[in-house]
């Protein structure tokens, strides 16, 4: 197929799996750069989410494997079937080593010892997934197995506030993905607290402090939210 | 000349074909002709770069869709599907790459995007090289440079 058409390259490479695409990225300069482009990307993503079949959807779960005094975080992906959830349909994938979350993690003698999550996914996007681990944060693309560690959190100032709430959503208005970090109080009604925003775009955090939070309901956060377009200081909204 | 309704399509290599209008402005570029200017709707469209053989492919492909457009009774989404299948089944690598180019010069989408389909799920498991040739493609990397590539993602392979 000589002399091919770069739109028609473009149209045919979108429709291949991103195993396929990592292997091919290797057959010409041009191949590459055009495979890496931001634009591709967001093409293949929508040709993905637009897929009615379901054949480019993954669940990602993450398991606690328990050995002996050690547990063990691993994550684990299935395709998106209507049976749902079948731990044989399921495969490991791994995170790249700097997550960690492949090292045992020594709990001594009871298990029960440890009863906070250590790795937590606290959201996903456009298949990118926020992982916290071990005190870090992380933007994780499980499909090319890829992460980045996100700068340090801002330091805690404020001595009381012991809670933290993470939110990870994507603010289509900038076309940025960000991470919210709140920390506050033991009461949730009215307690004073702050909120430390990292934005993909600049890769730092910003911290907006002395807020007056009102969470209705704290947990709902833990979960994994959408966060609305609409974030001015002071003033934001949290969709969940 | 066509009837009322009809145009006529001409190939590169001087084939006629007449169709219904209906099938003909499945191609955007055709609908586009005819919009524009009305000469087109009374006389022939000349089809440029396509040949006979690949045109009465491109007509045959859109009579099916453009008859379902019309009535999904008589041929539903099930039988286009069938339909779609055999059509790109029945395809060696030098029809699909002139239809290619055909549908993307003509901007018949739908085709378009069950061509690079059928492309896509052929180069699916192949190897960079194999894949070189098929396309054509000359490798501009170094040795060493395409070993450093594929060093970053060696589950892939």
């Amino acid at each position: 197929m000589p002399n091919i058409l770069e739109d028609v390259i473009i149209e045919i490479l979108s429709w291949l799996p991103v195993k396929s695409l990592l292997r091919i990225r290797c057959v010409s300069k041009s191949w590459l750069s055009l495979i890496s482009s931001p634009n591709f990307i967001k093409l293949h993503v929508t040709k993905s989410f637009n897929n009615h079949e379901y054949t480019r959807h993954r669940l990602v779960f993450r398991s606690l494997e328990v050995a002996d005094n050690y547990y063990k975080f691993r994550f684990k992906q299935g395709f998106f079937h209507p049976t749902f959830y079948d731990a044989q349909t399921t495969e490991p994938i791994d995170m790249d080593d700097s997550i960690g979350c492949n090292e045992d993690v020594f709990v001594g003698p009871s298990p029960r010892m440890v009863y906070f999550p250590i790795v937590n996914i606290v959201g996903s996007y456009n298949g990118l997934i926020c992982v916290t681990s071990y005190g870090d944060i992380f933007l994780w693309n499980p499909s090319i197995r890829k992460s980045r560690k996100l700068p340090n959190f801002p330091p805690r100032l404020n001595s009381n506030n012991v809670y933290e709430f993470y939110a990870y959503g994507y603010d289509e208005s900038n076309d940025d993905y960000k991470v919210f970090r709140i920390l506050c109080g033991s009461e949730y009604y009215g307690t004073k607290g702050c909120l430390d925003l990292y934005s993909r775009n600049t890769n730092s955090w910003r911290r907006i402090e002395d807020l007056k939070l009102i969470l209705l309901e704290g947990f709902i956060i833990q979960k994994g939210s959408y966060i609305g377009s609409r974030i001015k200081e002071k003033k934001w909204v949290l969709l969940t | 000349m066509a009837s009322k309704g009809n145009l006529t399509l001409k190939s590169c290599n001087g084939k006629e074909f007449i169709v219904e209008e209906k099938v003909a402005v499945m191609s955007t570029t055709i609908k586009n002709m005819v919009d524009v200017d009305d000469s087109f709707a009374q006389g022939v469209i000349p089809i440029i770069g396509v040949d006979g053989k690949i045109l009465a492919k491109l007509i045959e492909y859109c009579k099916e869709h453009a008859e379902a457009d019309e009535d999904e009774e008589v041929k539903s989404e099930e039988y286009l599907k069938k339909f779609d299948e055999k059509f790109v089944d029945e395809l060696n690598l030098n029809d699909l790459y002139d239809l290619l180019k055909a549908s993307n010069y003509l901007e018949i989408t739908k085709l378009l995007n069950l061509l690079c389909q059928k492309v896509a799920s052929m180069i699916k498991g192949k190897k960079p090289e194999e894949i070189r040739r098929i396309f054509n493609i000359k490798n501009d990397f170094t040795p060493e440079e395409e070993e450093e590539i594929n060093r970053q993602n060696p589950w892939a392979f």
